[in-house]
């Protein structure tokens, strides 16, 4: 996979360059827009990491040129600049995705695959939140080492939390998304449920805020 | 007060009213001593006229010196002729009582007899000499009197400027009450200059000056506030610079130097909170009014609670939430949310594994009040004013933290009017809570 990284500070593109060729990527790396417009056009590029703060040519400008020369490739900015305004109209003018310096080379990698895997069209039956997998298609549920088949009212229930990681849903909530109209519901079904997935994969994966509800960790 | 100390404490009215006053009065002296000579000499030329007439027109047949005065006579204006023969015996005395001798010069001469003063006029024919006196102070009566007409109008006057003085004062100072009461009420973060209309014109250069040096300030305050914001987003680029080698030294150096790169991914990480904490201080000074949205504080402490879940879970600590009402304000969700998310942040480091934190919603007396109530150790005496300091914690060294937090959740309070608290709790727990109080008017 080719990336192309324009970036101006050596120090990052470096660190940079040699983190994702760990990663197994091949990364060509410019260092200010001119270089870049030049390559822009190179259709080998499966993704476009672009600093907004370059020499020459400003990467908001880049970004307005390659977007007008219709390069689809997607692009992710990684800067500094953090104010609200710089990444409204970093979007506007055509950024895939938007990432604030400094990140974890992990956060990177997954905004990256993303973005590829979203430009590919590909759809993916898996749902991921952290280390939790949840496998839309045959209900397994994959958990650090864990790993079982859901019965389909967990199923559903772990649909539900992983659909918004970070997200708490109440009692009332849960009992909407697992049961139907008219079904009668015990008051512990939520409990039961939850206590047999916590039993397959350990008490830690869902979390409990008291007289809140239950959720699952975003990372 | 006496006047020098009114002219030294520089009040304008009390420096008007001595000035004036004193203005007046040496007016008033000046018309009075000069209307009093003026006065005088006027008399003593009439009466020293009416002397000699007298004095000429004495005939052999003057009345009888024991004729009675006139009843309305004052005696005062009664003149002393007195005649001589040409042997010198006396022949006649209008007023025998009073002995004036005769005098050694012709013409006018002043003597003294009875106590009182006297004017003379001697006059000497072939048989007999005349002597006529009248009393001296008939004419420093009529001169005093003219003195003392002349005075009455600025004797009036004084007490008559003080009053228009006073009144026009207050009128011209009116206005400068009124710029004192505005500028007691500016709100420090208020750059908008003092508007000059309506303040005399002899103020206004001192107003316009005051003007100058709001803006001068506001600046430097700009100019404060852009360094630590800019500073912040420089370092930024660094540090993303060490995070990025941090994360590839500890891939490479796998197993070598696990417990190094792991306390400097660590230092990494707390540099960073800290840089982008300063930065979101320095945009929250930066910016004026609280933007005006509506803000459903549930949905944001519910996600500030979900966001805090992992790290309670972590640490073992009871998060809890209820929900006591539907709480809604006016304000910025973001930063509403800031604000809730560093209280209940702060809960999560302060509060031991094993310990408990209650987030709570509710409506006593009219306003909406979040709490976030924590057991762990309570703030040491002191601490509970300084909370809100900058780069202050009250934690154990071993806590990691900016110290920001709750200068951000202050200044938020602060942009929101909310009220906000920081005490030990006194509900028989040990521990701290913080309470956020919102006004209801929507």
């Amino acid at each position: 996979m080719r990336v192309l990284l324009v970036e101006d500070d050596v120090m990052i593109g470096e660190g940079l360059a040699a983190a994702l060729g760990a990663e197994g990527m091949s990364v060509d790396w410019v260092r200010d827009g001119a270089a870049a417009e030049a390559v822009l056009h190179d259709q080998g590029f499966a993704i476009v990491l672009l600093d907004l703060g370059l020499p020459g040519m400003d990467g908001l400008e880049l970004l307005k040129l390659a977007r007008g020369r219709s390069v689809d490739t997607p692009i992710l900015v990684i800067t500094a600049r953090g104010a609200v305004e710089d990444r409204v109209s970093g979007l506007d003018l055509g950024a895939d995705d938007y990432l604030l310096k400094p990140f974890e080379i992990r956060e990177l990698t997954a905004r990256m695959r993303a973005l590829i895997r979203r430009r590919a069209g590909r759809a993916t039956s898996k749902l991921v939140a952290g280390d939790i997998e949840l496998d839309a298609e045959t209900h397994e549920l994959r958990h650090g080492d864990a790993e079982a088949v859901l019965s389909a009212r967990e199923y559903a229930l772990m649909h539900a939390l992983i659909e918004r990681p970070g997200r708490i849903l109440s009692r009332t909530q849960l009992e909407e998304r697992i049961y139907g109209w008219g079904e009668e519901v015990e008051s512990n079904a939520v409990d039961v449920l939850i206590h047999s997935v916590r039993r397959k994969f350990g008490k830690t994966m869902i979390l409990n805020v008291r007289g809140a509800g239950w959720m699952l960790a975003k990372s | 007060m006496d006047a020098r100390e009114v002219l030294k404490t520089a009040s304008l009215r009390g420096a008007a009213l001595v000035y004036v006053t004193v203005l007046l009065a040496v007016i008033g002296l000046a018309a009075s001593a000069a209307a009093y000579l003026y006065a005088y000499d006027a008399a003593t030329e009439f009466l020293d006229g009416q002397l000699r007439q007298v004095a000429l027109n004495a005939g052999a047949g003057v009345s009888s010196a024991d004729a009675p005065a006139a009843e309305d006579q004052d005696p005062e204006d009664q003149y002393a002729v007195s005649i001589w023969d040409s042997q010198g015996r006396l022949v006649h005395a209008s007023l025998p009582s009073v002995h004036i001798p005769l005098q050694s010069r012709l013409g006018y001469a002043k003597a003294e007899a009875a106590g009182e003063q006297w004017r003379v006029y001697t006059t000497r024919g072939s048989r007999r000499t005349v002597q006529v006196a009248q009393q001296e102070v008939v004419r420093r009566e009529i001169a005093q009197t003219a003195a003392l007409v002349a005075a009455a109008p600025v004797l009036i006057a004084i007490p008559l400027a003080w009053l228009v003085i006073g009144w026009a004062m207050n009128r011209m100072l009116a206005r400068l009450n009124t710029l004192s009461i505005e500028l007691a009420e500016r709100s420090i973060g208020a750059t908008a200059p003092i508007a000059l209309d309506g303040i005399p014109a002899e103020v206004a250069p001192f107003a316009r000056s005051m003007n100058n040096l709001i803006i001068r300030l506001r600046d430097a305050v700009e100019a404060q506030r852009r360094f630590v914001s800019d500073a912040a987003h420089e370092l930024r680029t660094p540090l993303a610079a060490m995070q990025i080698q941090v994360e590839n030294l500890s891939r490479e150096a796998r197993g070598a130097h696990d417990g190094a790169t792991t306390a400097l991914a660590r230092g990494v990480r707390r540099t960073t909170a800290l840089v982008s904490q300063l930065l979101h201080l320095a945009r929250l000074e930066e910016s004026g009014a609280a933007p005006d949205e509506m803000v459903d504080v549930n949905t944001l402490v519910l996600e500030s609670v979900a966001d805090h879940a992992a790290l309670a879970d972590r640490k073992q600590v009871d998060l809890g939430l209820s929900v006591g009402c539907q709480a809604v304000c006016r304000g910025a969700p973001d930063e509403v949310r800031a604000l809730l998310s560093s209280l209940i942040d702060n809960a999560v480091r302060y509060t031991p594994p094993g310990g408990r934190i209650d987030v709570s919603i509710k409506q006593p007396d009219g306003r909406f009040v979040v709490e976030v109530s924590n057991t762990g150790a309570s703030l040491p005496k002191g601490a509970e004013a300084r909370v809100f300091d900058r780069f202050f914690r009250a934690a154990p060294q071993e806590t990691e933290g900016t110290g920001l937090g709750l200068s951000i959740a202050r200044r938020v309070a602060e942009r929101h009017a909310f009220g906000l608290t920081v005490e030990n709790r006194v509900d028989g727990e040990t521990g701290v809570v913080a309470r956020v109080s919102i006004p209801t008017k929507a």
